[in-house]
C-alpha cells in the first residue's frame, strides 16, 4: 500500500501589481487580482478535498501570518511554512527537504495556476504515483501543473522554470537521477486572457463552488472587455461612415460623448441601411440599445436627425414602434425627411417611425399616454437637461409596468459647482450638465425608480490641459443604467432565498444572459437573485425567457453575491425524508374495503 | 415462454374468500417501462428506481418494436412510458419516433438533466406525428419541499423543463404527490400560482398520486373480494381500471414480459405472458396492495 500523499500548495499571495503580469496587461490589474485570488480559492478548495496532510507552501516570509489567519477555517490541519529565497527550483528543493526530514514521504506539490485539474485528476493521482517514483502533469505551455515524487526532488536549480522547454528539463532531470517518471493527465495554465476565455467554456459545467464562482470573475471580467473592445470597433466602423464628421469628432477634448455598444456587428449592418443624411449629422458614437427589442413600443430622447431612431426602427420590427423626441427644429426636419426612405428600405407596410418638437423635460406636453412605453433609450442626453428630475419623472410616467429606461450619461464623482455649470467649453463636452452619481441615484429613487443597474462605466479621460486645469480634479465617467418600473422594488437588494433560471433562447445571449454589469445568467443555470432582480425579470420583457422559483415568505438579510451561491450549493440533509407523513397513507385507511 | 403459476393467494384471500378480479377487456394502452435506472434516488420512489438499479432494464428498439408493433394490431390508442427516467435509455428517442408514428405517446419524467439534454432531439421527432405529451414530476408546489426528497435543484429543473416544453408546443402535465391530510384546494392552488409565475397555462393538468409505498412493501390493506368488486363498482367502472384496458412491458432478467398494470411490477404473479394478445386472456387477481389504491382512490397513471 502506498503511504498517503501530503499535497503540497505553492503559494503567492494575491497583490495588486504582483504576479500575472501577462494577464495583468491585457486585463488590467484590478482585474488580474481578481481572477488570482479566485484561483486561489481554486487550488484551497483541492486542498480541502485531498483525503492526506495538507501544506501550504508561502512565498514571501511575511505572508504566513496572512495564510495561516485566512485558511484556518477552510483548512484547519494543514501546515503553513515558508518557502524560503532563490528561485523556484531552489525553494522547491528547500520545502521537499523540509518536509521529508518531518516524515512526509511522498509529495504532490501544486500552484495556484490550474483551475480545471479536478476530482478524476485527484482520484487517480495516488495509484499512478505508487508505480513510480516521479509523477508529472505537464501543461501545455511546456510547463508542469502538478510534480509528485516518493523519493527527494533532485538538485532543481538550474531547470528553466517558467519557459516553454521546463517539462522536458524536469523530466530529464530525474531521469538522471535515476528515478522513473510517468506521466499524468495533462493540463493548461492560466496566465493570460486566452486562457480565461478557455476557462469560461470549461467551468461552464462545474459544480464546484470556488469554480462557480471563478466562472463569475471570469465571466465579469470578459464581459468588461468586451463592451472596451467593442467600443473600439463601433469607433472604427463610425469612421467608415462619415469620416468627415467623425474628425470634428475626435477634436473633441475628451472622449465623453461617446457611449458604448452591445452589438458591433448587428450594429453595423443596421446602420448601413441608414440613410447618409441622417447619418451624418449624428454627434455621437455608439448605439444604446437594449436586448430583446421586438415588437416594442421605444421613445427616444434627445432623437437629433433620427440615427438611433432609425436604428432601433430596425430591430422593433414593423410591429413595433419608435418615437423620437427633440427640441430642434432642424434636426427634426431631417429626421421627418426619411421616414419614407426608411419605410421603403426597411420594407414596411407603413413607416414604424415617428419625431415629436419637444422638451424632454416637458414630455407631459406631447399626447403620449401613461404606461404606453416599453422602452426608453437616450443617449448623452439627459444631462444636458436643466430639469432631470422632471426627465425621469416623465419617463416613469411613460413607461409600461416593466418597462425600463436605458440611458447613457456623465456623471460626476462630486457636485459640480455653479462656476463651472456656466462653462461653455465644459458644456460642449458634456461634462459641465453632468451630474453627481449619488444625486441622480436619490433622483431616480424618488420619482419611483427603485433600483439603478449599471450596465457599463467606463472612467473619461481629459487630454485637454486646460480643461484639466478647469475642472480641477473632479473625475467624469460615463454610466449607462437601466431603471426598471417595477412598483414593488425595495430601496435595497434583499435576499428571500430565490432563484431562476435563464432558459437561453435570447438573441445573441446564448449561453449567459446579463441583466447588468453584475448580474449574469448562465443558460441552464440555478442563478440565486435578489428579490429584486427576481421581481425585474418577472415584470419585465425578459419574464418568458427565465423560470422563476421561490417567494417573498422569508427574509434572509441583505442580497451578496458569495453568500447566495453557498446558501444556494448547500445540500438538503440526506436522511429527511419528505414523505415522512405520508408513508401511513394505505396503511391508515379503514381496515373495510367499502 | 413464460409458465408462472400464480399462488392460491391469487384466487383467494387468507380469509378464504373469492378475491376480486378484473376481466381485461381491451388494450387501449401500452405502457412500456424503461428501466429503474434514473438519475435521482428517491426514497419514496413507487419503482425502488436509482442510478445503479437494474431491477428492471432498458430495453432496446429493436426488442419492443415487435411488441409495439403487436400492440397496433390489437388497436392499442397510445403508448405511455414510465421508468426509472425514460430519458436515460439510449433508444428512447428511436422508441418514440417511432411509436408517435401511430398513437399518440406520453412519458413520465422527472424532468431534470435527461430530458433537458435531450430536448433538442425531442423537439425534431414531434414534428409531424402524432403528439407526444410529458408528465413531469413535481411533487410539491415549493422548491424545498420537492427538492428535500428529489435533491437540490431539481425543482428549479423540472420548472425550466415544463416552461420550455411549452413554450415549444409539448402537451406538459404535473404528478404530484397526495398527502391523506392535505387541504386539496390550498395544494391545487399553490400548483396554479406557481404555473402563473412562471407563464403555464394556469389549467395545466396536474395527476395527484396517493403514496404507492416502495417494490416489495409489505403492508396491510384491505382485501377486495370478488363480493367488494361487484357490489361496490359496476362494469362500467371495472373497465376504468388499468389493468381492464392497459398492459405494461417490462425487461427483467433480460427478457420482455407483460405485466398486468404499472403498480405491481415487484410481482412475478402479475406476469402475465411474453405477447400482449395472450395477456389480454388472463384475469387480473386483485391481491396486491397496490391494487386497493385504484379500488379506492380509482387510481390511474393515464392521462385522460
Amino acid at each position: 500500500m502506498p503511504t498517503r500523499a501530503t499535497l503540497v500548495l505553492m503559494i503567492k499571495r494575491p497583490k495588486l501589481h504582483q504576479g500575472k503580469q501577462r494577464l495583468a496587461g491585457e486585463i488590467g490589474a484590478n482585474s488580474a487580482l481578481v481572477i488570482a485570488k479566485s484561483l486561489l480559492s481554486c487550488a484551497v478548495e483541492d486542498a480541502a478535498n485531498w483525503p492526506g496532510k495538507v501544506v501550504i507552501a508561502i512565498a514571501h516570509q511575511i505572508d504566513v501570518v496572512w495564510a495561516t489567519r485566512s485558511l484556518k477555517n477552510i483548512l484547519p490541519a494543514a501546515q503553513v511554512i515558508y518557502q524560503g529565497e532563490g528561485n523556484l527550483g531552489e525553494r522547491i528543493n528547500r520545502v521537499d527537504e523540509e518536509l521529508r526530514s518531518t516524515g512526509h514521504q511522498s509529495l504532490v506539490f501544486i500552484g495556484t495556476d490550474s483551475p480545471m485539474l479536478n476530482d478524476n485528476f485527484y482520484q487517480h493521482l495516488p495509484v499512478k504515483l505508487a508505480k513510480s517514483a516521479v509523477l508529472l502533469a505537464k501543461a501545455e505551455d511546456g510547463g508542469v501543473v502538478m510534480m509528485a515524487s516518493n523519493a527527494p526532488w533532485p538538485d532543481f536549480s538550474h531547470l528553466p522554470w517558467s519557459s516553454e522547454s521546463l517539462a522536458r528539463a524536469l523530466a530529464l532531470c530525474c531521469q538522471h537521477e535515476c528515478l522513473s517518471v510517468t506521466y499524468h493527465d495533462s493540463n493548461y495554465d492560466i496566465d493570460q486572457l486566452v486562457d480565461l476565455t478557455r476557462l469560461k467554456h470549461d467551468l461552464l459545467a462545474d459544480e464546484r463552488p470556488a469554480r462557480q464562482r471563478l466562472l463569475s470573475q471570469v465571466f465579469s471580467c470578459l464581459h468588461q472587455l468586451k463592451l472596451n473592445h467593442e467600443e473600439k470597433v463601433m469607433h472604427d466602423v463610425v469612421k467608415d461612415y462619415y469620416g468627415k464628421v467623425l474628425q470634428t469628432s475626435d477634436d473633441l477634448q475628451t472622449n465623453a460623448c461617446c457611449t458604448d455598444s452591445q452589438l458591433p456587428n448587428e450594429t453595423k449592418r443596421i446602420l448601413a441601411n441608414i440613410h447618409d443624411e441622417v447619418l451624418t449629422k449624428y454627434y455621437g458614437c455608439g448605439l444604446v440599445s437594449p436586448e430583446l427589442l421586438a415588437n416594442c413600443h421605444i421613445l427616444d430622447l434627445g432623437c437629433g436627425a433620427g440615427r438611433d431612431c432609425y436604428a432601433l426602427a430596425q430591430l422593433v420590427g414593423e410591429q413595433g414602434s419608435v418615437i423620437g423626441v427633440d427640441m430642434t427644429e432642424e434636426q427634426l426636419s431631417v429626421a421627418r425627411k426619411y421616414i419614407d426612405y426608411h419605410k421603403e428600405k426597411f420594407a414596411y407596410q407603413k413607416a414604424n417611425t415617428r419625431f415629436e418638437l419637444g422638451y424632454i423635460e416637458k414630455l407631459d406636453e406631447l399626447a403620449l399616454s401613461d404606461n404606453s412605453i416599453d422602452v426608453i433609450v437616450s443617449n448623452c442626453v439627459i444631462n444636458l437637461s436643466p430639469d432631470k428630475e422632471a426627465v425621469l419623472a416623465q419617463a416613469y410616467r411613460l413607461l409600461k409596468p416593466g418597462g425600463e429606461i436605458y440611458f447613457s450619461d456623465v456623471y460626476a464623482d462630486r457636485r459640480i459647482p455653479e462656476h463651472l455649470q456656466a462653462d461653455s467649453l465644459l458644456y460642449g463636452e458634456c461634462l459641465s450638465g453632468a451630474l453627481y452619481q449619488q444625486d441622480f441615484q436619490t433622483l431616480a429613487q424618488k420619482v419611483g425608480f427603485s433600483e439603478q443597474r449599471v450596465v457599463t462605466s467606463r472612467a473619461i479621460s481629459i487630454n485637454n490641459p486646460e480643461i484639466i486645469a478647469r475642472v480641477a480634479g473632479i473625475n467624469f465617467t460615463s454610466v449607462t443604467y437601466r431603471l426598471f418600473k417595477v412598483a414593488e422594488l425595495e430601496p435595497h437588494a434583499e435576499y428571500y432565498g430565490q432563484q431562476v433560471i435563464y432558459l437561453g433562447g435570447i438573441n445573441g445571449h446564448t449561453d449567459v444572459f446579463s441583466l447588468d454589469g453584475e448580474t449574469h445568467f448562465l443558460t441552464d443555470k440555478i442563478t440565486a437573485v435578489s428579490g429584486n432582480t427576481w421581481r425585474t425579470l418577472k415584470a419585465s420583457r425578459f419574464n418568458q425567457y427565465f423560470s422563476f422559483v421561490g417567494d417573498f415568505t422569508q427574509h434572509l438579510g441583505g442580497f451578496v453575491i458569495d453568500k447566495c451561491h453557498d446558501v444556494a450549493a448547500k445540500k438538503a440533509p440526506d436522511e429527511v425524508s419528505c414523505c415522512s407523513t405520508d408513508t401511513a397513507t394505505v396503511a391508515t385507511v379503514s381496515k373495510s374495503c367499502c | 415462454m413464460i409458465t408462472h403459476k400464480p399462488s392460491e393467494d391469487w384466487f383467494i384471500t387468507p380469509n378464504g374468500e373469492a378475491r376480486g378480479y378484473i376481466q381485461p377487456h381491451a388494450l387501449d394502452e401500452l405502457w412500456i417501462h424503461t428501466g429503474t435506472r434514473c438519475n435521482l434516488a428517491c426514497d419514496f420512489c413507487l419503482e425502488g428506481s436509482g442510478p445503479d438499479d437494474k431491477r428492471l432494464q432498458p430495453p432496446k428498439f429493436d426488442e419492443v418494436k415487435a411488441h409495439i408493433d403487436e400492440a397496433l394490431n390489437l388497436g392499442v390508442k397510445q403508448f405511455s412510458f414510465t421508468g426509472g427516467e425514460p430519458f436515460l435509455i439510449k433508444d428512447i428517442i428511436t422508441i418514440l419516433a417511432y411509436a408517435s408514428q401511430f398513437c399518440p405517446c406520453l412519458v413520465l419524467t422527472n424532468g431534470t438533466d435527461p430530458l433537458l439534454k435531450r430536448l433538442a432531439k425531442l423537439a425534431e421527432i414531434s414534428t409531424d406525428n402524432h403528439p407526444i405529451s410529458l408528465r413531469i414530476s413535481l411533487d410539491y408546489a415549493d422548491a424545498g419541499t420537492h427538492d428535500l426528497a428529489r435533491g437540490t435543484g431539481n425543482f428549479a429543473k423540472a420548472i425550466v423543463a415544463l416552461k420550455k416544453l411549452h413554450q415549444q408546443g409539448f402537451k406538459v402535465s404535473v404528478a404530484r404527490h397526495m398527502a391523506i391530510d392535505e387541504d386539496s384546494a390550498q395544494v391545487e392552488k399553490a400548483f396554479r400560482d406557481l404555473f402563473s409565475l412562471n407563464g403555464l397555462p394556469e389549467d395545466l393538468p396536474i395527476i395527484a398520486f396517493p403514496d404507492f409505498l416502495p417494490p416489495g412493501a409489505i403492508t396491510e390493506v384491505p382485501h377486495i373480494t370478488e363480493h367488494c368488486m361487484t357490489h361496490y363498482h359496476n362494469e362500467a367502472q371495472r373497465r376504468q381500471f388499468m389493468c381492464s384496458n392497459s398492459k405494461m412491458l417490462i425487461k427483467k432478467n433480460n427478457q420482455l414480459q407483460v405485466v398486468a398494470c404499472t403498480l405491481v411490477d415487484d410481482d412475478d404473479d402479475y406476469v402475465l405472458s411474453d405477447s400482449l394478445s395472450a395477456s389480454l386472456d388472463k384475469r387480473i387477481s386483485m391481491k396486491h396492495h397496490r391494487c386497493y389504491s385504484c379500488f379506492a382512490y380509482g387510481a390511474s397513471c393515464s392521462e385522460s
